[in-house]
C-alpha cells in the first residue's frame, strides 16, 4: 500500500506548485541562474571571441592571400608554433616566461613567507606598522617599480637622461640594468605582498595549540617551523604559487620596460608586439596559450583543494601567537630584513619617482636643481595641481574603478551566496570556476575581445564602445575573481544557519538580505570592493585599448604624458595613484576594522 | 640667429596664411565647408602624433571648432576605426596615420576611410602625395655624436654591418614600428644601388647569400644586433649625450635635432652612400560615416595650410606635402623634393606585399 | 615524586588585566588535581605557566627542587625540559601527520631510534585501541579516536606530570563518560601527577582527587571533591560546585526559610550574610506542618534516577533534588524539611561561617 503511494508521481500541477514555492522561498536558484547566464556571456563570450580571432583571417592577411576576412585559417597557429619565426615569437619567449615566472614566483613566495614569519611571529621592531607598509608595493601600479629601476640603473645602452648610478659615475652592467635579473627582482618585489598577506593570514589562523603541543614535546623553534608550521602552510603556499604564477604570466609593463632594450621577450611582450605590428591573429594564439596556462593553474587548484583536505585543522581555537622574543643579535638583522624589503620595494620607488618630479635635471643633487615646478606649473608647462587632464583622469579613475569595484563586490557576494546556497549542484560549480576564469586571461587579450564584442549592439546590449560603461564592465569582469573568492569564503564562514533562522521567523528574501546577511557580510563586502578598486586604479593593459578621448584614466594619462615626453608628470601621476589607493585602503581598514588579507581568502 | 629665423618663420607663416585666406575667401565651396563644419561643432581625431593637440588648438582658435585629438599607434587606430565603422558606432572623424601599406590595402579598399583632397589644393600638391593624401613628410637620418667625432665616422651604410659597429646602431624596433619595415622594403627596391655602394667601399663585388643586395644588407644589419627602441626620443639622446667615449650611431627623425640645445646634445647628420635616411609620409584620412565629416575635411584642409602644418613643419626635417609652405630654415633643403635619392621612400603596394616576409626575415636574422 | 609549588605567581595580560593574582599553592605529588572555575578565572593561564608556554610576570614555579621559573633568579626552564605532557582542548593533532607520526613526534625529538619509536607506538596503540589506525590522518578519525591519539602522543614520552586543558569539552556525552573513566584509570596505573583544567564541576567531582576552585585569578578553595562539596569555604565555591546549584538566600529574601536555616546552623543571625541549602537537603513532605515551612510545586523534572523539583516559597524559586518521586502534583502545596548538613552560611565577604564560629 505504502509502496504504491510512493511510486505514484504527484500530478504535474502539484509538482509545479512545489517548484514555484521553492523558487520563491529559495531565490538562490534564480540568482544562480541569472548569474550563470551573465557570466557565460561576459566571461565565456570574450574567450570565445579570442578563440575565433585565432582561426579567422584578418583583413590585412585576407587581402594578401586573396581570401575574404573571417575565413577559417590555421596559419596563425602555424606561424606561432612551427614557422621559421616561431622560435622568436613563441618558443624563446615561452622559455623566458617560464624562467621569469619560476624565479619571480619563488622569490615572491620566499619574501612573502619570511616576512610573514617575521611580522606575525617575532618581535621585530615596528611589526604592526610593517603589516601595512609591506603591502604598499601591491598598491602601486606595476610599472612603478620598473620605472624606478630604470631611473636608478639605466646605463648608456638606452639613451635619454642618464640613470642615477650613471650620473654618479658608476656604470651598471647590462645584466643589472635590463633583462631577466631586474625583471625577476621587480616582479618578485611587486607580487610578494600577495604572498605576505596570504601567509600572514594563514599563520594567524593556525591553532597555536598545534605549535605548543610540539614545544612541550621538545621541539625547538626551528623544528616547530620545519615540522609543524611550514607543512601546515603547504596548501597556502600552493595557492600563493598558483596566484603568483598566473599574475607573472600575464604581466606586461615590467618586461616591456626592462626587457625590450636587450631584446628579452616574454609571451606577454610578444603578444603586445604582435598586436602593435598588426598581427591580431598571432596575438590571439598567444593569448590562448597564456589562457591555457591559466586553465591548467585552475585545474591544479581544484585538484589541490580536493587533495589537501587533510591539512585543514581539526577544530580548535586560533589563539594569538605570542611573538618569539628574539635576542638583540637576531632582532637587529631580522628587523633590517623586513625594513629593507619595505625600503627597496615601496619606499625606494616612491622616493625615486618623487625626486624625479622635483628635480629639473635628473641625478643632479644641487639645491638649485630642485623645483616644485612640475607640481605647481610654470616654465610654460602645466603642473600637476593645475592640469585639467590630471584632474579629469583622477575623476574618471575614481568613478570608473569605484563603480566597477562596488558592482564587483556585490556580484562577488551574490556568487558566494549562490555557491553556498546551492552546494553540490552543477550551477554552484559552474559559478565558482567561471567567475575565476578572468583571473587567468591576460588583460590585453580580454580587452581586445571586449572591443570586438561590445563595439556593436548585441541583442539587448547596446554598443558600449566609447562609453564609460564598457570600461566599468570590463573591469567588473576582470576583477570578479577577487570579489567572488572573498564572497565565497565569507559566505562559507557564515553558513546557511543565520539566514535559515530568519526564514523560519518569517523573514522574506529581501528582509533576509538587508537585515541578516547584509550586516553580517559588511566587512566581506568591503574587502570584496577594496581589491577590485585597487586593481582598477592601477590597471593599464586592460583599459589602454578601450579609453577614448574624455574617458582617460590616471594610468593611461601617465602613458600619454610619457608620449609627450613629460616623464616627470607621468611619475607624478603614478605617485597620485599610489597615494590615493593607500589613503583609501587605510580609510577602509579604519572604518571596517578589516584587513586586505581577509579579502584574498586563501 | 635662431631668434631671427624664428621671426622670419612667423612672418612668412603669417603672410602665407593671410594670402591663402584671401584666396579661399573667394571660394564659395570653402565658405560652405566652413559653415557646415561649424554646425557640426567638433572633430574627433585619432592621431599618430601627439602634436595633433597643438594643431587642434590653432584650428579651434581659427574656426572655433574644438579638436579632440588622441595619440595612438596605427595598430590601435586601425583596430578602433574598423570596429567603429563595422558596428556603425563611429566615434572618430579623422585619422593621422603612418602605415601607408595598411591604408591602401585595408582601410581604403574596405571603405573604412575616404581619401579627401581639398579641391583648391589638388593642383598644388604633387601627385605622389595625393592618393592617399600625405600631409607630412618626415625625414629620418643617421646621426652621430659631434663631441666625440669631428665628422661622421662612417660614410657608407655597409659600414654599419662591420663588427666595429655591432650593437652600436640605435634604431626603432621593426617588430613594433611598421615604418621600419617600410624602410626595409625601400632598401630592397634599392638593391642595385646597395650593391654598387658595396663595391665602391670594399673594391670587390658583393657576394650574395640572399636574393638581392637589399636583403643581404638587411640580413647583415640584423645580425649586427642594433639596439632597438619603441620611441626615437631615446635614440637621439643615446647618440648625442655628452661625455661618451664610444657613442653609438642612431637612426632617428631629424626633428630630434631641435633638442640639441635644450637637452645639451652633440648631434650631427651622417652623409652616407647610397642613402642617408628615410623619407616617411604621414597620411590624413577622413573616417567613413564620420559624425562630423565637414569639420574633418576642414581640419584636413587646415593641416595643409601654413598655420595647420606649423606644429610639425616648424621643426627640422618635417615638410608639408604642400610645396608652397615654408619649412624650418635649419633644414639642409628648404623643400622635401630636393633630398632626392638620398632618402629611402617606400612603395605602399610593394610593402603590403612584402611586409610579412620582411618582418620574418628581420626576426630570423636578428637572433 | 615531587610536588608542584607556585609561589606568589602573578600574570597580567598587556600589563592590565590580571589573569593570575599572586597565587601561592602546592599541588601535591601523585594527585589528580582539577583546576575548576568559570571561564576567565585564570585556570588555563595557571596550567600554561606550569607547562612553560607562558611566563609569569613575577613569582616562582617549582617541581620539587627543580625550578621551572623564578623571577627572582631569572630562571626559565623550556617546556620540553619540564618532562611534562600537555593535552589541549582541541587535541592539537597535527593534521598533516599520520597518527603514528603524531604519536612518536616527542620520541623523534629525543632522537630515539626509529625501530624503538615504532615499538613504542605499537605499545601505545594497543593501550589506546589505536591498532591499525597508525597510517590514518587525524581528520579520518572519530572524536574519541582523536582524543586517544592525543593521549598516546602525550604519554609516549613518559612524562612525570600530565597537564590536561579541558580535554573532554569537545566530546559528546556518552564518550565523555567513557573518557572520564579512562583518564581516571590512567592516573591510577601511571601514578603521576595530573593537573586538569575544566569549567565542568561534574568532571571535576568525578575525576579529581583534589579540586582547586579558582575565581578571579585566585584559588578559592582546594580540597578533596567531597570536602569541597560538603564544606565549601566560600559563597563562590558553594554556588559553583553542585548541580542543581545550591539555593542561596540573600538577607531579606524568604525570611521564614532563612531564619529557620540560621536557627538550624546555630549561626548568629547578624553574622550571616547569605544562607544556602543544597537541593538534596530540601525534603518535601506531603502536607505542610502547622506553622512549619511550606512551598508550592512549580515544575517537576525527572532525570530518571532523580527528580529535580522546582518550588515557590515566600516568592522565591527553589530547587529540590530527591531520589523519591514528588509527594504531590504541580500546583500543590507541600511541607519542607531542612537537612542540617546541607545548610551553609556566608558572611558579607562571601566567606563561609560555620556554627562554631
Amino acid at each position: 500500500m505504502t509502496t504504491t503511494d510512493r511510486t505514484t508521481r504527484p500530478p504535474l500541477q502539484a509538482r509545479l506548485r512545489l517548484l514555484l514555492s521553492q523558487l520563491v522561498s529559495e531565490p538562490s536558484y534564480v540568482i544562480g541562474a541569472v548569474l550563470a547566464l551573465a557570466l557565460a556571456y561576459l566571461v565565456l563570450a570574450p574567450m570565445a571571441a579570442v578563440l575565433g580571432s585565432a582561426v579567422q583571417m584578418t583583413r590585412m592577411d585576407a587581402v594578401r592571400a586573396g581570401a575574404s576576412p573571417g575565413d577559417l585559417t590555421f596559419s596563425y597557429f602555424q606561424r606561432v608554433f612551427t614557422s621559421p619565426v616561431a622560435q622568436d615569437i613563441f618558443w624563446t619567449p615561452l622559455g623566458n616566461t617560464m624562467t621569469v615566472a619560476l624565479f619571480a614566483t619563488a622569490l615572491a613566495v620566499l619574501f612573502g613567507l619570511v616576512l610573514a614569519m617575521l611580522v606575525t611571529s617575532t618581535n621585530i621592531w615596528g611589526r604592526s606598522i610593517l603589516g601595512f607598509l609591506l603591502i604598499i608595493p601591491y598598491m602601486l601600479p606595476s610599472q612603478a617599480l620598473a620605472t624606478a629601476w630604470i631611473t636608478v640603473f639605466k646605463n648608456r645602452r638606452t639613451g635619454g637622461s642618464p640613470g642615477m648610478l650613471e650620473a654618479l659615475g658608476l656604470t651598471p652592467p647590462d645584466w643589472l640594468a635590463y633583462g631577466p635579473l631586474p625583471i625577476v627582482i621587480c616582479l618578485a618585489l611587486s607580487y610578494f605582498p600577495f604572498a605576505f598577506l596570504l601567509f600572514s593570514n594563514a599563520l594567524n589562523k593556525i591553532d597555536t595549540q598545534l605549535e605548543e603541543a610540539a614545544v612541550t614535546l621538545g621541539a625547538r623553534p626551528h623544528i616547530v617551523w620545519r615540522r609543524i608550521l611550514l607543512p601546515l602552510l603547504i596548501p597556502t603556499t600552493m595557492s600563493v604559487l598558483l596566484l603568483t604564477v598566473a599574475r607573472t604570466l600575464g604581466t606586461f609593463a615590467t618586461p616591456y620596460v626592462l626587457g625590450t632594450p636587450v631584446g628579452y621577450t616574454l609571451l606577454s611582450t610578444s603578444l603586445y608586439s604582435s598586436l602593435r605590428s598588426g598581427a591580431p591573429g598571432v596575438a590571439a594564439v598567444l593569448a590562448i596559450v597564456l589562457g591555457l596556462f591559466g586553465v591548467a593553474m585552475l585545474l591544479l587548484d581544484i585538484w589541490m583543494v580536493r587533495n589537501w583536505q587533510r591539512f585543514i585543522t581539526v577544530g580548535g581555537k586560533g589563539g594569538k601567537r605570542e611573538p618569539a622574543r628574539l635576542t638583540l643579535l637576531a632582532r637587529f638583522p631580522a628587523s633590517a630584513v623586513a625594513w629593507g624589503v619595505f625600503l627597496i620595494a615601496a619606499f625606494g620607488p616612491l622616493l625615486v619617482m618623487f625626486l624625479s618630479t622635483i628635480m629639473r635635471e635628473p641625478g643632479v643633487f644641487a639645491l638649485s636643481n630642485f623645483s616644485l615646478g612640475y607640481w605647481t606649473g610654470g616654465d610654460g608647462r602645466p603642473g600637476v595641481f593645475n592640469s585639467p587632464e590630471i584632474l579629469l583622469s583622477l575623476y574618471n579613475s575614481l568613478s570608473i574603478a569605484g563603480s566597477a569595484a562596488v558592482i564587483c563586490g556585490v556580484l562577488g557576494l551574490a556568487v558566494g551566496y549562490a555557491v553556498v546556497r546551492l552546494p553540490g549542484s552543477w550551477l554552484s560549480g559552474f559559478l565558482r570556476q567561471v567567475s575565476f576564469l578572468p583571473y587567468l586571461m591576460p588583460g590585453m587579450a580580454f580587452a581586445a575581445a571586449f572591443l570586438t564584442l561590445f563595439a556593436v549592439p548585441r541583442g539587448p546590449v547596446p554598443a558600449l564602445y566609447g562609453s564609460i560603461t564598457l570600461l566599468i564592465l570590463v573591469m567588473v569582469v576582470t576583477y570578479l575573481p577577487y570579489a567572488s573568492r572573498s564572497g565565497i569564503s565569507a559566505m562559507m564562514q557564515v553558513g546557511r544557519e543565520p539566514e535559515e533562522a530568519g526564514m523560519v521567523l518569517g523573514a522574506g528574501f529581501f528582509a533576509r538580505i538587508t537585515r541578516i546577511l547584509g550586516p553580517l557580510q559588511k566587512t566581506a563586502l568591503v574587502t570584496a570592493i577594496i581589491l577590485p578598486f585597487i586593481s582598477g586604479m592601477k590597471e593599464l593593459s586592460l583599459v589602454v585599448m578601450l579609453v577614448t578621448p574624455g574617458t582617460e584614466l590616471l594610468t593611461t594619462q601617465s602613458l600619454r604624458f610619457l608620449d609627450y615626453g613629460h616623464t616627470q608628470l607621468a611619475n607624478a601621476t603614478i605617485l597620485i595613484i599610489g597615494v590615493v589607493v593607500m589613503l583609501l585602503v587605510l580609510l577602509m581598514q579604519k572604518v571596517t576594522k578589516s584587513s586586505l588579507a581577509g579579502g584574498l581568502g586563501g | 640667429m635662431r631668434f631671427n629665423q624664428a621671426v622670419a618663420g612667423i612672418a612668412l607663416a603669417t603672410a602665407a596664411a593671410l594670402s591663402s585666406t584671401a584666396v579661399f575667401a573667394q571660394s564659395a565651396e570653402m565658405d560652405a565647408l566652413i559653415a557646415a563644419a561649424k554646425a557640426e561643432g567638433s572633430v574627433v581625431a585619432y592621431w599618430h602624433s601627439s602634436r595633433v593637440s597643438k594643431a587642434g588648438e590653432g584650428f579651434e582658435a581659427k574656426y572655433g571648432i574644438p579638436v579632440l585629438g588622441t595619440k595612438m599607434t596605427d595598430a590601435e587606430s586601425t583596430e578602433k576605426v574598423v570596429r567603429e565603422v563595422e558596428s556603425g558606432n563611429v566615434q572618430a572623424d579623422i585619422i593621422g596615420y603612418d602605415d601607408g601599406p595598411r591604408l591602401v590595402t585595408e582601410l581604403l579598399p574596405g571603405g573604412f576611410v575616404e581619401n579627401y583632397v581639398p579641391e583648391d589644393l589638388a593642383e598644388t600638391i604633387p601627385e605622389s602625395s595625393r592618393d592617399p593624401l600625405v600631409y607630412l613628410w618626415q625625414v629620418s637620418i643617421f646621426g652621430y655624436n659631434t663631441e666625440r667625432y669631428e665628422e661622421c665616422p662612417i660614410s657608407n651604410v655597409w659600414q654599419l654591418t662591420e663588427p666595429e659597429w655591432a650593437s652600436k646602431l640605435h634604431m626603432l624596433d621593426p617588430r613594433l614600428r611598421s615604418t621600419q619595415i617600410q624602410a626595409f622594403s625601400a632598401i630592397e627596391d634599392r638593391a642595385d644601388g646597395l650593391a654598387a655602394a658595396y663595391e665602391e667601399l670594399y673594391g670587390k663585388p658583393l657576394e650574395l647569400t640572399e636574393d638581392n643586395a637589399g636583403l643581404e644588407f638587411i640580413k647583415r644589419l640584423a645580425a649586427s644586433k642594433p639596439i632597438l627602441y619603441n620611441e626615437d626620443v631615446e635614440i637621439a639622446a643615446a647618440v648625442g649625450a655628452r661625455g661618451q667615449e664610444a657613442p653609438p650611431l642612431g637612426l632617428y627623425t631629424l626633428g630630434r635635432h631641435r633638442e640639441i640645445e635644450s637637452k645639451n646634445l652633440a648631434l650631427g647628420m651622417c652623409p652616407l652612400t647610397p642613402f642617408q635616411g628615410i623619407n616617411q609620409p604621414s597620411y590624413v584620412q577622413v573616417v567613413a560615416d564620420a559624425p562630423h565629416p565637414n569639420a574633418a575635411r576642414l581640419f584636413a584642409h587646415y593641416l595643409l595650410t601654413e598655420e595647420g602644418a606649423a606644429p610639425w613643419t616648424a621643426d627640422l626635417g618635417a615638410y608639408s606635402s604642400n610645396p608652397d609652405l615654408t619649412s624650418n630654415a635649419g633644414n639642409p633643403f628648404p623643400n622635401v623634393a630636393e633630398w632626392g635619392d638620398s632618402l629611402l621612400v617606400s612603395d605602399n603596394a610593394r610593402v603590403a606585399e612584402r611586409r610579412g616576409d620582411l618582418l620574418d626575415f628581420w626576426i630570423t636574422n636578428n637572433r | 615524586m615531587p610536588n608542584i609549588t607556585l609561589n606568589s605567581v602573578v600574570k597580567t595580560y598587556g600589563g592590565k588585566s590580571l589573569a593570575v593574582d599572586n597565587l601561592t599553592t602546592t599541588f601535591p605529588s601523585g594527585e589528580f588535581i582539577c583546576l575548576l572555575g568559570p571561564s576567565g578565572c585564570g585556570k588555563t593561564t595557571t596550567l600554561r605557566m606550569i607547562a612553560g608556554l607562558e611566563r609569569p610576570d613575577s613569582g616562582e614555579i617549582r617541581f620539587g627542587d627543580e625550578v621551572f621559573y623564578s623571577s627572582q633568579t631569572g630562571t626559565y626552564l623550556r617546556p620540553e625540559k619540564r618532562k611534562l605532557g600537555l593535552m589541549f582542548q582541541s587535541y592539537a593533532l597535527w593534521p598533516h601527520m599520520t597518527v603514528e607520526q603524531n604519536v612518536v613526534f616527542g620520541l623523534a625529538m629525543k632522537r630515539m631510534p626509529r625501530e624503538d619509536q615504532a615499538k613504542r607506538f605499537t605499545e601505545l596503540a594497543k593501550l589506546f585501541h589505536l591498532d591499525g589506525l597508525g597510517q590514518r590522518y587525524p581528520r579520518e578519525l572519530s572524536g574519541g579516536q582523536q582524543q586517544r591519539v592525543a593521549l598516546a602522543r602525550m604519554l609516549a614520552v613518559s612524562p612525570d606530570l600530565l597537564l590536561l586543558d579541558e580535554p573532554l569539552s569537545n566530546l559528546d556525552a556518552s564518550l565523555r563518560l567513557e573518557m572520564r573513566a579512562e583518564l581516571k584509570r590512567l592516573h591510577q596505573t601511571l601514578g603521576c601527577t595530573v593537573i586538569f583544567v575544566t569549567h565542568d564541576q561534574l568532571e571535576a567531582m568525578t575525576m579529581a582527587t583534589s579540586i582547586a576552585v579558582m575565581n578571579k585569578g585566585r584559588i578559592e578553595q582546594m580540597a578533596k571533591p567531597m570536602d569541597i562539596y560538603r564544606h565549601p569555604s566560600s559563597h563562590f565555591v558553594a554556588n559553583f560546585v553542585g548541580s542543581p546549584p545550591m539555593n542561596m538566600l540573600t538577607p531579606g529574601e524568604a525570611p521564614g526559610l532563612a531564619s529557620e536555616m540560621t536557627k538550624i546552623l546555630g549561626t548568629p543571625a547578624d553574622r550571616a550574610g547569605t544562607v544556602g541549602i543544597r537541593p538534596e537537603a530540601l525534603r518535601l513532605t506531603g502536607q505542610p506542618a502547622n506553622g512549619g515551612l511550606k512551598a508550592t510545586i512549580d515544575t517537576i523534572q525527572p532525570t530518571g534516577a532523580d527528580w529535580i523539583i522546582g518550588l515557590q516559597a515566600e516568592g522565591r524559586q527553589l530547587f529540590a533534588l530527591s531520589s523519591e518521586p514528588p509527594p504531590a502534583d504541580i500546583g500543590a502545596e507541600v511541607g519542607l524539611n531542612l537537612k542540617a548538613d546541607g545548610i551553609h552560611a556566608f558572611d558579607q565577604n562571601g566567606k563561609a561561617v560555620g556554627p562554631s564560629l
